[in-house]
């Protein structure tokens, strides 16, 4: 009995040792580097050159998402287009972390691609995909090929098919052209959605991507149109009194939040699209404009001058105070929200009178982080997905758009028509 | 005489399924194919165009209607028309104060346009603070000068630190070398070792079988054991730094990443040092923070040291262990 008893004792002192020798492993820090990543030209076995170069596209996407940094073509030893050509050993030399391969080839006047993701360390395929279509949907196919391997490798879900929306002004002997443009998120194949002769501003998109909505200046006056992209079809929202701007679909698509001035100072309102009817949200002797939607439906974030400088605030539609929710620097204007509600972008300065610089708060902690190297920024608006952001700025006397990764570790200015880019406002996913 | 089948009827059976399985494999080659996605194909955009009138909101609201084409629901109908009447009223106003509105309008017109990126009245304060900084303007040329000399005084630092970086770098490099090397001398000493150890440890095994188990108990054996315990855990100890430093090197934190998020990954290792499993044991859930602890641990993937260690307290400690990522570095 007693050696039983003896036994008993041992077999829990071992137990408890194996429990002790378990203590987890705490990792409390990370890398600010981005992942090295090798994007091979894709293989094509048909006979013309085709006209958009997939692998460039793909390299481009995924480095502006601020987390990889593509391996620059020159530097790879061996091009493979597919797995059994991949040899690891010269990947591992070169620091990759991820190889992507691709194989394009036509199918009856299609495109049909094959693509890879391997890693190096663990010399095992990560995934594989396919996608087809027609020989202008290139970048289309391109674009797709990265959203698969970022969200893969990341768990993020990718926002590179997704689109942007800017206005361009040109001057044109004595008046200007303004133009409304829509592009790829990347600057990439704009198109002309409205001309005119007057300004036009604040273009935003609805939750489908399908409307959307802006001010113009077309009868002399702002006013708030809505119009619906495949089609060009478009309706006239406002005829107010004064001012009419800054309009926000709501998540459900189905309401409007816009300023209008008609009551004396700008304020405030939401519009039921159905039934057109009209309610005020704020009543402030303040300037109270820019409204952003928060994710519930129920709550609008915005701009308001109540404190003597601008300042964001939120205030619910039921009801209720203006609550403010930033207090760091002096100005503070054009609130965005991420889509996890986590970050608020704005246009921020911290002191002083013309350095407006974009940056992202943390909505839980409050503290604050400069997200742009530039001054003079405007207009900032936010990828679906956080990782990347857009806003206008002005370089060398000009209006331009830039980029950069919401870790800040990319910056770079984006290929835009000439005379002024501004006013950018990125799409929801749209597939 | 059944072994006596003819060979027609023996392989009649194998070919028919021979050749069932070859149409099955060549249909599902075109099953698999029809099942690759196709891209939507690209819509036409139809450019919009302006309305040919100046101010006259009646007839926009017209045309309106006949683009869209379609019948408005009752409700906004009454709606409109009272917002018709309504425009009416104003713009006989509009009439009689026309001169006075036309030229308040053109002014906000102007104002309007001119900053048409802002379009916040928000924006006359700035102007008039751009003008006080002008009238400051002394002041700001020397503050000017004073934040160039700091930002390049900050460039400086930052080379510098750069420069302590790149050196602190190649110190650990260097040491990761030496390191290496010392293994390897270490190795070469150890081999020997262990063979001894493996001699003793089979002719500890026999001695035991030998023994009674109340001598097993005894207080010798046990301290032996706790002292090679502890000499193995010293061992441990300095592996679990460099494990720690390791995957830190490969944690790559999503922009949903904050301070005091935690996700519990469980890693598996072989006596080489091969990871070859890693799982969320307990989530963040944060799935893109999850999944850059797991792609952390996968991406170091093999880490040769864990060969310096015996084989018990490999099996206690490392074959699987707990890994826990807490950020403390983030800046949002």
């Amino acid at each position: 009995m007693k050696t039983l008893i003896r036994l008993a004792l041992v077999g829990l002192t071992l137990l408890v040792g194996t429990v002790q020798a378990a203590d987890p492993l705490v990792v409390t820090s990370g890398t600010d580097r981005a992942t090295p990543i090798a994007v091979v030209p894709f293989g094509w076995q048909g006979g013309t050159v085709l006209p958009e170069d997939m692998a460039d596209i793909v390299g481009n996407d995924l480095r502006n998402s601020g987390t990889f940094q593509p391996i620059p073509r020159q530097n790879m030893i061996s091009l493979p287009t597919r797995a059994s050509e991949i040899i690891y050993r010269d990947w591992k030399a070169l620091g990759a972390q991820y190889v992507i391969v691709g194989n394009i080839q036509p199918a009856g006047g299609r495109l049909q691609v094959q693509f890879g993701v391997f890693n190096v360390t663990t010399e095992q395929q990560v995934m594989s995909g396919s996608v087809g279509g027609t020989p202008d949907q290139l970048r289309d196919m391109a674009h797709y090929v990265a959203d698969q391997a970022f969200e893969k490798l990341t768990g993020i879900r990718g926002a590179f098919s997704t689109r942007l929306l800017y206005v361009t002004a040109e001057r044109l002997g004595a008046g200007t052209r303004y133009t409304l443009q829509r592009s790829d998120y990347d600057g990439a194949r704009a198109v002309t959605l409205l001309q005119s002769r007057e300004p036009i501003l604040s273009p935003r998109y609805s939750p489908d991507g399908r409307r959307i909505a802006y001010v113009s200046f077309e009868q002399k006056r702002p006013r708030i149109f809505v119009q619906h992209i495949d089609t060009g079809r478009r309706e006239q929202i406002t005829n107010f009194e004064g001012l009419n701007g800054a309009p926000a679909f709501s998540p459900d698509g189905n309401r409007l939040a816009f300023v209008l001035s008609k009551d004396g100072n700008p304020e405030i309102y939401v519009m039921s699209l159905g039934t057109r009817q009209l309610q005020r949200l704020t009543n402030h002797y303040a300037i109270d404009t820019e409204p952003f939607w928060g994710a519930d439906g129920q709550t609008l974030y915005f701009t308001s001058d109540r404190a003597g400088k601008p300042q964001i605030y939120k205030q619910r539609l039921g009801g209720g105070a203006a609550e403010r929710v930033t207090f760091v620097g002096n100005y503070n204007a054009n609130p965005k929200l991420s889509a996890d509600e986590k970050t608020l972008v704005m246009i921020h300065r911290q002191d002083g009178y013309t350095n407006f610089k974009v940056a992202a708060q943390d909505l839980q902690r409050g503290n604050l982080r400069i997200l742009s190297d530039t001054s003079l920024d405007e207009s900032p608006t936010v990828a679906p997905n956080g990782t990347m952001l857009i806003y206008a700025t002005r370089q060398q006397g000009r209006g331009v758009l830039m980029l950069v990764s919401i870790n800040g570790r990319v910056r770079l200015p984006l290929p835009t028509a000439q005379g002024e880019v501004r006013e950018p406002s990125w799409s929801p996913y749209l597939n | 005489m059944q072994q006596d089948r003819s060979p027609s009827e023996s392989y009649f059976w194998p070919t028919i399924l021979a050749v069932g399985l070859h149409l099955v494999i060549f249909a599902m080659l075109f099953v698999s194919f029809a099942m690759t996605p196709e891209l939507p194909p690209s819509k036409p955009i139809v450019q919009a165009t302006l309305y040919q009138l100046k101010s006259q909101s009646q007839a926009t609201t017209q045309t309106n209607q006949k683009i869209a084409g379609e019948a408005k629901k009752t409700a906004a109908k009454q709606f409109e028309t009272e917002q018709l009447e309504q425009r009416k009223v104003e713009q006989q106003k509009i009439a009689e104060a026309k001169a006075a509105e036309q030229k308040k309008a053109e002014a906000a017109r102007k104002a309007e346009a001119q900053k048409a990126a802002e379009q916040k009245a928000a924006e006359a304060k700035k102007a008039e603070e751009a003008k006080k900084a002008e009238q400051r303007k002394q002041a700001d040329i020397a503050k000017k000068k004073a934040e160039e000399a700091a930002k390049q005084k900050a460039a400086e630092e930052a080379k510098k630190k750069a420069a302590e970086e790149a050196a602190r770098k190649k110190a650990a490099e260097e040491a990761k070398k030496k390191a290496a090397a010392e293994a390897a001398k270490k190795k070469a000493a150890e081999d020997a070792k262990k063979k001894a150890a493996a001699e003793a440890a089979r002719k500890a095994a026999e001695d035991k079988k030998a023994q009674a188990l109340a001598e097993l108990l005894s207080d010798t054996t046990e301290r032996q054991q706790a002292l090679a315990d502890t000499q193995g855990d010293q061992v441990a100890g300095s592996l679990d730094d460099l494990i720690i430093s390791l995957v830190s090197q490969q944690w790559r934190r999503p922009p949903s990443a904050r301070n005091g998020m935690s996700v519990e990954v469980t890693i598996q290792m072989l006596p080489d040092g091969t990871i070859t499993n890693a799982s969320v044991t307990r989530s963040s859930g944060d799935s893109a923070f999850d999944s850059s602890a797991v792609a952390a641990v996968r991406n170091v993937g093999r880490i040769p040291e864990m060969q310096e260690l015996d084989r018990a307290t490999f099996d206690r400690m490392y074959r699987q262990r707990r890994m826990i990522f807490k950020p403390e570095d983030l800046d949002l």
